[in-house]
């Protein structure tokens, strides 16, 4: 019989590998020769011999359990010799269960894509109009105390999206009013016409870089506090409270942030405009060596009452662009902190976007 | 006879102050109530529970005119609640929620909040509605906190001072979503017997929504369980506890469904 023994173990040994386990199944092992196990299960009839095992840590039960789940999925065998109860015990323990399997999401074909997407944005387009009746509405039904808001909520939000704005434009437009003097300044002297830099920058100044860089300042500072604080409000559920008690957002909510945006960017604007003028003046005093007086007589030929109306125009129209995207992004969050943080990089972003588009279109139809 | 109902006088005892028929409702193109019927009588302490998922939540912001149903109809005080008509308008100022994390909003104090239901109707925040609104606050035991900002205060005190906003107004129903959610047992405990003392006290409705097994066996006169969005059980917590469907015995015996155990497959072993 022996022979025959020797020859069905020979053969037994052809056909199956026999691994032997260590003592401890630990995290060690589990990365180092159990991944070793992951390129033979599937491909090789397996034998673990557990004889000696007497310790499984959580890796190495997830070792093994995926080893199994390889060897199935290749159609082949892996068997433990002679575990301890205990071990299968606890392998059971950390059993994963059956993969479940979600069915994969089909591409849709694009005819179908396009049709989604075009509903999508007649419904967003749709949106945006209810909202816009919604905020006038709100703000007529305000005006007339038929709706709500805080006693001082405007007051407050003037103060919050305004007065502790105007240090940050100030300087800014400071700054920026005294390179581009300074830029200007020099070429100017070239041609020996250094007196037009007051032109230059009153024009510049009153008519463009004021009221635009007070828009995208705002826009980056306002419009986001705006959206953070009403996209916060809807994630914890206060929107929805208000609502029950009987408030209508336009009114309570978007009407008293709309009206301060609409009465400070105005102001802020001259402010910036007058701080890129008096840098202007800087220059053209200590560098160009200019009197004091020249600079403001022909400024003030350069600039007329018209300039100063359009820019009120221009302003009123940027903060009511910058307001409106803030609070409708805010409102329509939904989701957790994450939505917030996304909500707030849109209305940075579309915020300053259409503030630069609705400027380009007063430039066309004011100076062309 | 509705109309007296919201001039403020007492419901008709056999008026529901909430129904609800065949109500269908969901999120996006998902159905997650599907077919819910109930009422909630004067004065009736209502629990809508079960698992998680099963639409509790749904319901309460399909009522409360939060979310828009597909179908059915749902009447507060025998009014209609859909969104922006007068009547809602009226109707809501009869309900009191008490939302889950509070919702109290935070750019004002406590105090501001409590008030803030009757500034929305128009009255001046000072006054005799400050004095409202610190009698409210002392009902809940919240007194102290009157200048404090939400922002300062602890979950329970939060929740208490929402519950003091809810009732402002008086209402005539109050709605509580998950009201012992993140409380611990000794604060939730002391939530729940303040529910009581208001129930009494004030002759409110109480519709709860939720599935702390200690807060419905104080609370619950009445229970809803839902699974899957449909009516599993409408009645008694006794019959429930005694004669109702076993998933609803179970849920008050603490038993696992054993089909939702895992199996483990057992492994090849060789001796």
């Amino acid at each position: 019989m022996r022979p025959y023994a020797n020859l069905a173990r020979g053969l037994y040994l052809r056909l199956v590998t026999e691994i032997i386990l260590p003592s401890r199944l630990d995290r060690a092992w589990a990365l180092g020769e159990g991944r070793d196990l992951f390129q033979r299960a599937g491909k090789e009839e397996l034998v673990l011999v557990c004889d000696k095992v007497a310790f499984v840590d959580p890796l190495s039960a997830g070792t093994l359990h995926h080893a199994r789940r390889l060897s199935q999925n290749g159609g082949k065998k892996l068997s433990l010799r002679s575990p301890s109860p205990q071990i299968l015990e606890r392998l059971a323990a950390l059993d994963p269960g059956p993969l479940v399997e979600v069915a994969p999401i089909q591409p849709q074909p694009a005819l179908e894509r396009l049709g989604a997407w075009a509903f999508e944005l007649g419904q967003s387009l749709a949106d945006g109009w209810t909202f816009t009746l919604e905020m006038i509405l709100g703000m007529v039904f305000l005006a007339t105390r038929r709706e709500r808001s805080w006693p001082g909520a405007f007051w407050r939000q003037l103060h919050e999206l305004g007065t502790t704005a105007l240090p940050v434009v100030l300087l800014l437009t400071g700054l920026i009013g005294l390179t581009l003097a300074l830029l200007m300044g020099q070429q100017l002297e070239t041609y020996g016409a250094s007196i037009h830099l007051a032109t230059l920058m009153g024009v510049s100044f009153v008519r463009e870089v004021g009221p635009l860089l007070t828009a995208v300042i705002l826009a980056g500072r306002s419009g986001s506090a705006i959206t953070a604080e009403l996209a916060s409000m809807k994630v914890q559920e206060e929107v929805d409270a208000l609502h029950t008690m009987g408030a209508s957002q336009a009114a309570f909510l978007v009407a008293p942030r709309l009206l301060a945006l609409v009465v400070t960017l105005p102001i802020l604007a001259l402010f910036a405009s007058a701080a890129g003028i008096l840098a202007g003046l800087f220059v053209a005093v200590f560098r160009l060596g200019l009197s004091a007086s020249v600079y403001f007589q022909v400024l003030l030929d350069a600039i007329d009452v018209q300039d100063l109306f359009n820019t009120l125009l221009k302003t009123v129209v940027f903060a009511s662009i910058i307001a409106f995207l803030a609070c409708r992004i805010g409102l329509a969050t939904r989701g957790g902190s994450d939505a917030v943080g996304r909500a707030t990089t849109k209305t940075v972003v579309s915020g300053i976007f259409w503030t630069v588009i609705a400027d380009c279109i007063f430039a066309l139809v004011l100076y062309l | 006879m509705t109309e007296n109902v919201l001039e403020g006088q007492k419901p008709a005892s056999n008026e529901p102050v909430l129904s609800v028929k065949n109500l269908k409702a969901g999120y996006g193109k998902v159905e997650i109530i599907k077919g819910v019927s109930f009422e909630v009588a004067a004065k009736e302490i209502r629990v809508i529970l079960g698992g998680s998922g099963s639409g509790k939540s749904t319901i309460l912001r399909n009522v409360l005119g939060l979310e828009i149903p597909w179908s059915g109809e749902i009447k507060v005080l025998g009014q209609n609640l859909s969104i922006g008509s007068p009547q809602a308008q009226k109707a809501l100022s009869h309900l009191g929620v008490l939302f889950q994390g509070g919702a109290l909003v935070t750019s004002l104090t406590v105090g501001q909040n409590v008030m803030l239901p009757l500034v929305l109707d128009g009255i001046e925040p000072k006054g005799a509605a400050e004095e409202l609104a610190r009698s409210r606050l002392a009902q809940v035991r919240m007194s102290q906190a009157w200048s404090l900002f939400p922002g300062e205060l602890s979950g329970g005190m939060r929740k208490r001072a929402s519950l003091a906003r809810a009732l402002v107004r008086e209402p005539k129903l109050l709605f509580c979503d998950e009201p012992s959610a993140g409380l611990d047992p000794l604060t939730s405990r002391e939530l729940d017997e303040l529910l009581l003392e208001l129930h009494e006290s004030l002759g409110l409705s109480i519709v709860l929504v939720s599935h702390e097994l200690d807060s419905i066996r104080t609370l619950a006169q009445k229970i809803l369980y839902l699974q899957e969005g449909t009516v599993l059980f409408d009645g008694t917590l006794k019959d429930a506890l005694e004669s109702g469907p076993d998933r609803v015995r179970a849920f008050f015996e603490r038993r696992t469904d054993p089909a939702n155990a895992l199996v483990p497959t057992p492994w090849e072993t060789i001796t």
